[in-house]
C-alpha cells in the first residue's frame, strides 16, 4: 500500500457569529497518497478554503473544530502544540494563496522573503548556501532571470511571476505537501494554463503531492489525479478525477459540469442550478442539496445519505444509489 | 443600401499620461488602446476578448464618456457622442447602459433593492409620479426574474446572482438600445453565471439590444456573442463571427488563448495541443515595434514582423486579421 501523506477523517467545522452557529465543514473526509495530488472543488461557501484553513491551523478565532481527525505522515495536526505543529509549518506544510502580491511583505526582496524561510525553518545559516537554494527553488518554479528576481520587490514582478516566486517559496523546503488555494484564479487564461503546467511538472518531477482548492472543473481535470466535490460543507462526490468527469454520479456534479459553457459546444441554453445555497446556520435535514435537487424524493428531505463506494474508488453520497432505499 | 450600425467606434486611441515630480512633466504615455475601429449592429452582440492590460475596459469607459479620447470617435445612431452636450447628452446617457463585474461594488449599500432599480428613472424621467415609477420597477424585475419580495431588501442581503440581476435591472430600466457588459459573471460561481448567461441572451430577443461584452473568458463570450474582436496590447488582432473565431482561428495569439482554456474534460488535455506564448504580456507603455506580438510569436518570425505594424485586413468574408501571414498584395 502507498504512503499516505495526509488522511483528513470526519472533520467538522463550525463558524460561530452573532446570528448563531453556521455549519461551515461537516464530516468530510479524504487522503491524499504520496506524489498524488487531489482538488477539493467546490462553488463560493462550500467550505472548500475552511478545510484549507483548518489543515494549515489557520482558521480564524470564530472558528471551532468540532470533531475530526487531521493526520499528517501519521501526526494529527488537531491534537499538536503550537510549539510542535511550528516545526510544521511552512516545512512539511506549505501553501500558496490566490493573490500572490498579498502574500510577499512589499518592504522585502522576494530574496529576503526566500532567504528568511530557509533560515528559520530549515535552520542553514550560511548566506552562500541560503542563496543557492533559493536559487535553485526559483528556477524549479519556472522563472527566467532568477538572480534579477532575487533582488527584486514585489510590485517590480508581475502577477504570473510573483506566483512562480511564492511556489519556489513554498518548494525550497521540500514539503510534504503543497496546499494550493485556487493559485490561477487571479491570472489570465495564458498565464493560468503556464502556472498550472510548472505545478504539474513539479508534481510529476518531484514526486510532490498536491492539495488543490479551486472552483474550475477545468483545472481539476488538468492537474488533479482525485476530486472531492464540496457543496454547502459536505461531501458529495469523491474518485478519481477522470472518473468524476466522465461518469459523474451525484445529481449536483452532472448539474455543474452541464452548466459550464464549452468552447467546443453547441450554443444552446445553458443548463443551471436553481435556488441557492441553504442557510447553514440551519441546515436542511436530509440531503444538503435536496432542495435545489430535481431528482429528490421523499427520503432526500428526511435521511442524510452517507458516502457510499459505488464503483471501486468511485463514492458519492446520494440515497439514488443506495439499494432500498430508492423504489 | 448599407444598414446604419448602432454604434460605430472609429480609429479610437487613448494614451495615459505619466506624470513625474512636482511640475508634473509628462515623460512617457501608456497606450492603452491604439487606433480601434468596429461596429455593432442593431440587436448585435459583440464580444471584446483579451487578455489584462489589452485595453478592452479602457474601450467600454469611453464608449460610456467615462474618459475622453485621445483621437478617434464614437457615432452612436449617427450622432458622435464627443461632442454632445445638453439634452442630446442626457439622450445618449439613456440609450447606453452598463452593467460592472461586481455588483456588490456597484450597488448603493444604503439603498433598497426598488429604490436601486428606480434611480434612473428619478434621473431621466421627471415627468413620472411615484406610481408610475415602481409599477415600472416591479415590470422590470419581473423580466430578469427577481421575486418580488425582494424590492425593500438591501444588496447585503442578495446572493451574487440576485445582485447581478438587479443590476441588469438598472440597466434596462430606461429602455436603452445598448448594453455595455463588463465581466458581467467573473464575479459568479459556474451555476449562476449560465443563469445570468441565458437571462442576457432572452433579455436581448425580447428588447431587441445590443451588447458589448468584455470578458477575459472564452467560453463565455462565445456562448453570448455574434461577433468577437480578440484585442492584444491596445489593438484588434482579429475579428469575426463567432463560430468561425473558434472554428478556424487565424491569428497566433487568439490560436495561443484559444488553446490555453481548461476544459472540464480530460480527454480534452490529451487531444489537445497548447500553442505557447513565451513570457507575458509587454507593459503598453513601451510596446514593441511592428507587430506587438513579434517577441512573443509562436510562427516563424522575419523582419517585417519587427518592424512593419501589419493592418487589421478581411481575409474572407467578415474574417478580418492583422498578421503579415495572412498578407498578400
Amino acid at each position: 500500500m502507498k504512503h499516505k501523506v495526509l488522511e483528513v477523517n470526519d472533520l467538522t467545522i463550525i463558524y460561530r457569529t452573532l446570528e448563531g452557529n453556521v455549519h461551515a465543514v461537516d464530516d468530510v473526509s479524504f487522503s491524499i497518497e504520496k506524489g498524488e495530488s487531489l482538488c477539493l472543488v467546490g462553488e463560493s461557501g462550500s467550505g472548500k478554503s475552511t478545510i484549507a484553513l483548518a489543515i494549515m491551523r489557520a482558521l480564524p478565532p470564530n472558528a471551532k473544530i468540532l470533531r475530526g481527525e487531521i493526520i499528517l505522515n501519521g501526526k494529527d495536526l488537531l491534537r499538536m502544540d503550537e510549539k510542535e505543529f511550528s516545526k510544521i509549518r511552512g516545512k512539511e506544510l506549505s501553501i500558496i494563496f490566490q493573490d500572490p502580491a498579498a502574500s510577499f511583505n512589499p518592504l522585502f526582496t522576494v530574496g529576503e522573503t526566500i532567504s528568511d524561510v530557509l533560515k528559520y525553518k530549515l535552520g542553514i545559516n550560511d548566506k552562500k548556501k541560503i542563496k543557492e537554494i533559493a536559487l535553485r527553488a526559483l528556477k524549479e518554479a519556472g522563472l527566467p532571470d532568477v538572480e534579477r528576481v532575487y533582488n527584486s520587490y514585489p510590485h517590480e514582478l508581475s502577477g504570473g511571476m510573483l506566483q512562480r516566486a511564492s511556489i519556489a517559496i513554498a518548494i525550497s523546503v521540500n514539503p510534504s505537501l503543497l496546499i494550493a488555494d485556487e493559485p490561477t484564479t487571479m491570472l489570465d487564461v495564458t498565464l493560468q494554463a503556464q502556472i498550472l503546467e510548472t505545478l504539474k511538472d513539479l508534481k510529476d518531477r518531484l514526486g510532490l503531492s498536491i492539495l488543490f482548492v479551486t472552483h474550475n472543473l477545468g483545472v481539476a481535470a488538468f492537474i488533479c489525479d482525485k476530486t472531492l466535490i464540496v457543496y454547502a460543507g459536505r461531501a458529495l462526490e469523491y474518485g478519481s478525477t477522470e472518473e468524476i468527469l466522465k461518469r459523474p454520479l451525484h445529481p449536483y456534479t452532472r448539474k455543474l459540469l452541464k452548466s459550464v459553457p464549452r468552447i467546443g459546444a453547441k450554443r444552446e441554453k445553458l443548463p443551471f442550478i436553481p435556488g441557492s445555497l441553504p442557510d447553514l446556520r440551519n441546515p436542511p435535514r436530509g440531503c444538503i442539496f435536496a432542495p435545489r435537487c430535481e431528482e429528490a424524493r421523499e427520503i432526500c428531505f428526511k435521511v442524510r445519505p452517507k458516502m457510499l463506494e459505488y464503483h471501486p474508488g468511485h463514492y458519492v453520497a446520494c440515497h439514488k444509489y443506495s439499494e432500498g432505499n430508492w423504489g | 443600401m448599407m444598414i446604419m450600425p448602432l454604434l460605430e467606434v472609429k480609429n479610437l486611441v487613448k494614451y495615459f499620461p505619466i506624470r513625474k515630480g512636482l511640475t508634473g512633466k509628462v515623460i512617457g504615455y501608456i497606450k492603452a488602446v491604439d487606433g480601434v475601429s468596429f461596429k455593432i449592429n442593431e440587436n448585435e452582440v459583440l464580444g471584446l476578448v483579451g487578455e489584462s492590460g489589452s485595453g478592452k475596459t479602457t474601450i467600454a469607459r469611453c464608449i460610456l464618456l467615462l474618459y475622453r479620447p485621445t483621437k478617434g470617435d464614437i457615432i452612436f445612431e449617427g450622432r458622435s457622442v464627443l461632442t454632445l452636450r445638453g439634452n442630446l447628452l442626457r439622450w445618449y446617457r439613456t440609450r447606453v447602459q452598463a452593467v460592472f463585474q461586481n455588483p456588490f461594488l456597484s450597488l448603493n449599500p444604503m439603498m433598497k433593492v426598488k429604490d436601486i432599480i428606480a434611480e434612473p428613472l428619478k434621473t431621466h424621467r421627471k415627468d413620472l409620479n411615484k406610481e408610475e415609477i415602481y409599477r415600472m420597477v416591479y415590470d422590470i424585475m419581473e423580466k430578469v426574474t427577481l421575486p418580488k419580495d425582494l424590492a425593500d431588501r438591501y444588496p447585503y442581503d442578495l446572493s451574487g446572482g440576485q445582485a447581478q440581476r438587479v443590476a441588469i435591472a438598472r440597466a434596462l430600466i430606461l429602455k436603452p438600445r445598448l448594453l455595455i457588459l463588463d465581466e458581467p459573471t467573473s464575479a459568479l460561481d459556474v451555476s449562476v453565471q449560465a443563469q445570468i448567461l441565458n437571462l442576457l441572451d432572452d433579455l436581448k430577443k425580447e428588447f431587441r439590444l445590443s451588447y458589448l461584452i468584455i470578458s477575459h473568458d472564452l467560453s463565455v463570450v462565445r456562448y453570448i456573442s455574434d461577433k468577437i474582436a480578440v484585442m492584444y496590447l491596445g489593438k484588434i488582432v482579429e475579428m469575426a463571427d463567432s463560430e468561425e473565431l473558434f472554428e478556424k482561428p487565424l491569428h497566433p495569439y487568439t490560436q495561443a488563448l484559444i488553446s490555453a482554456v481548461p476544459e472540464p474534460d480530460p480527454d480534452f488535455f490529451k487531444s489537445r495541443k497548447r500553442i505557447k506564448l513565451p513570457g507575458e504580456i509587454p507593459s503598453a507603455l513601451n510596446p514593441p515595434p511592428g507587430c506587438r506580438l513579434h517577441p512573443r510569436c509562436p510562427l516563424k518570425v522575419d523582419e517585417r514582423c519587427k518592424v512593419q505594424e501589419p493592418p487589421l485586413i478581411e481575409v474572407e468574408k467578415g474574417h478580418y486579421v492583422a498578421c503579415w501571414k495572412y498578407y498578400r498584395r
